[in-house]
């Protein structure tokens, strides 16, 4: 069995980016002889944080173990993709672990998510949980199931996720993993969240206020595009007008028309389906919640 | 964020072994924190030689940070205050900070209190924390029952409302070394003690955001369950521990609970409630009258007639 391990860059935090690296090569799972894993990462920045990097890992053991490549700022979503056709033609392997660079695998997290998904006959996506703040959305208790699982920290069996296509690239960041998930679950997947699976994730900051920002801005502009892929009206209103204040006029023009040029020609497959999993109820949550926020 | 120094930072956990996931799970939040140079202290009481294998297992796999694990093999009584005492004796750090085994800190909790007591120039600073109600792993609800505005002295003589992973200490700063110390024969509340031997000496800074999370189990199996048989259980524990508590609280000076400056209205959680109450009708009366007021077409000077008689009369 094989995993690929794939990591999204742009000017991340290199210490962080380290220890989740040596916990990634630590998992537990892969003491067994049959479980090989590789790490491909990918930076978006054009490679610029590729030569510190290089330095980091230059006297690690499992150096060997790990692939650079590099792009122009293609996206969340489109990056993965390009992760996971880059291994395609190089191995064969079994699962795709999409991991957010900003975060931390505990060392029996890929066992856990992998125990989990074999359990279920590698019929759906599995998340690992975030820790020690857990994301608000609700899980079962008892079957794991989800609404969605968040990019931040899932397995693909990589059967499920070339069925899908992979991410959607119209999305830069933020909602393609939630498009992702509802597409998982119209395929007649499921969609589930793995509570023994620990994925440390950062959500504090003194500087908080101004990165917040920057994240409402881009979940605007995500939203508004999901909304618009999945024809809720709406919500292509209610973002629309959030667009106006967030965006010039020249700029709201621009992002409106490539929105409407992008997502004319979609074609729905599956209308009853579709109409049944898309949830615009809960806000940007798209799920009820465990608590309130 | 930037680090203001990278000294060494010691955490200190207790354990009997008794949840192993729960111990990983609190030792790998402190490995996840953005503070770099930090040490972990295992004391475990017990004698069970797998628990002792499987902490130098997590010592091997988090080998980026100092691990200091502490035999105490005494089974027979719970001794938390020694096996605090032992913690801190052993502790290299400049900064001190706990953490129960079965709680979390969030990835940048250290590295804000370090921060913090740097900048405001302050012994030691603590955090608020979010209390998870737990069944089986999966969080059901949180709660924020150790919220306050700023610190109080006097409240924390009524209760104690920080809690154990929530403050970090700079022993540097501190000048007796004893302070720093519990009562042994405590088997309850020994964190309290030593709070309030600092708090009686050092006033902290608070950060007004959570960064730290406090487990309670919805079955029990942790020591402050939400079922009240098993405190009824250890009923006498608490009696002897609360009397060692009240005695260190006349010797720091406040010998009755009504000399306490603003004891009455703090001393529980309802009257604490009518208060927060008072305060609210009164500013909202206040604001209405103000709105009405403007409103009213009054030539200048009587506005400011009315404004003073109303100050008069409030």
């Amino acid at each position: 069995m094989k995993v690929i391990i794939g990591l999204i860059l742009f000017n991340s935090d290199k210490d962080v980016l380290f220890k989740n690296i040596d916990m990634l090569s630590k998992q537990s799972i892969f003491t067994s002889p049959c479980v090989s894993y590789e790490i491909v990462i990918l930076d978006n920045n054009n490679g610029k944080q590729i030569p510190e990097i290089e330095a980091l890992l230059a006297n690690c053991k499992f150096k060997d173990k790990i692939t650079l490549l590099q792009s122009k700022n293609i996206g969340f979503g489109a990056g993965h993709n390009k992760i996971f056709n880059f291994s395609k033609h190089k191995w064969s392997f079994d699962y795709y672990l999409c991991i957010n660079p900003d975060g931390i695998a505990h060392y029996q997290m890929l066992g856990q998510l992998i125990n989990f998904a074999k359990s279920k006959s590698d019929n759906g996506i599995f998340e690992s949980i975030q820790f020690p703040l857990e994301h608000p959305k609700l899980h079962d208790k008892e079957t794991g199931e989800t609404q969605w699982c968040s990019g931040c920290c899932c397995l693909f069996p990589s059967k499920v996720f070339e069925s899908l296509g992979g991410f959607d690239e119209r999305f830069f960041m933020y909602a393609e993993d939630v498009d992702l998930s509802w597409r998982t679950r119209m395929a007649g997947y499921n969609c589930y969240t793995i509570n023994q699976g620990l994925f440390s994730h950062s959500e504090f900051s003194l500087n908080r206020n101004q990165k917040s920002q920057q994240r409402k801005n881009m979940m605007i502009k995500s939203s508004y595009k999901l909304a618009k892929k999945y024809n809720h009206k709406p919500w292509i209103n209610k973002f629309g007008k959030k667009l106006k204040f967030i965006l010039t006029e020249s700029e709201y023009k621009a992002f409106i028309d490539q929105c409407d040029l992008e997502f004319t020609t979609e074609i729905l497959s599956n209308k009853s389906s579709m109409s049944a999993i898309p949830n615009f109820n809960n806000g940007l949550f798209f799920s009820k919640t465990k608590w309130k926020i | 964020m930037e680090n203001l120094n990278n000294d060494l930072v010691s955490i200190i956990i207790r354990t009997t072994g008794n949840d192993r996931f729960a111990i990983e799970k609190a030792i790998f939040s402190i490995y996840c924190n953005t503070y770099s140079h930090k040490e972990i202290i295992v004391v475990y009481q017990g004698t069970d030689a797998a628990f002792l294998q499987f902490l130098n297992h997590l010592a091997k796999i988090y080998d980026t940070i100092e691990f200091n694990i502490i035999n105490n093999p005494t089974v027979a009584v719970d001794q938390r205050s020694k096996n605090l005492n032992i913690g801190i004796k052993n502790a290299k750090g400049r900064y001190i900070g706990f953490l129960d085994d079965d709680d979390q800190i969030a990835q940048e909790h250290i590295e804000i209190l370090v921060n913090l007591i740097n900048k405001q120039g302050v012994v030691w600073a603590y955090s608020d924390c979010c209390t998870n109600i737990v069944d089986n792993e999966y969080i059901e609800s949180k709660k924020y029952p150790f919220r306050h505005d700023s610190f109080s002295y006097n409240n924390l003589m009524v209760e104690n409302y920080i809690p154990l992973h929530s403050f970090l200490i700079d022993t540097k700063k501190i000048l007796d070394k004893r302070i720093l110390t519990t009562d042994e024969n405590l088997t309850r509340m020994e964190d309290y003690y030593l709070l309030l031997n600092l708090a009686s000496l050092y006033r902290p800074f608070h950060y007004n955001e959570v960064t730290c999370f406090y487990n309670i189990k919805t079955d029990g199996s942790n020591s402050n369950s939400i079922l009240m048989s098993r405190r009824h259980h250890k009923a006498s524990e608490w009696k002897a521990s609360s009397s060692i508590i009240e005695d260190l609280k006349i010797k720091l000076g406040a010998s009755g609970k009504q000399n306490l400056i603003g004891y009455n209205f703090s001393q529980n959680k309802f009257s604490r409630k009518l208060r927060q109450l008072m305060r609210n009708f009164f500013f909202k009366k206040i604001k209405l009258l103000f709105q009405i007021f403007l409103a009213a077409p009054l030539p200048g000077k009587y506005k400011i007639i009315f404004w003073i008689q109303l100050v008069k009369k409030l």
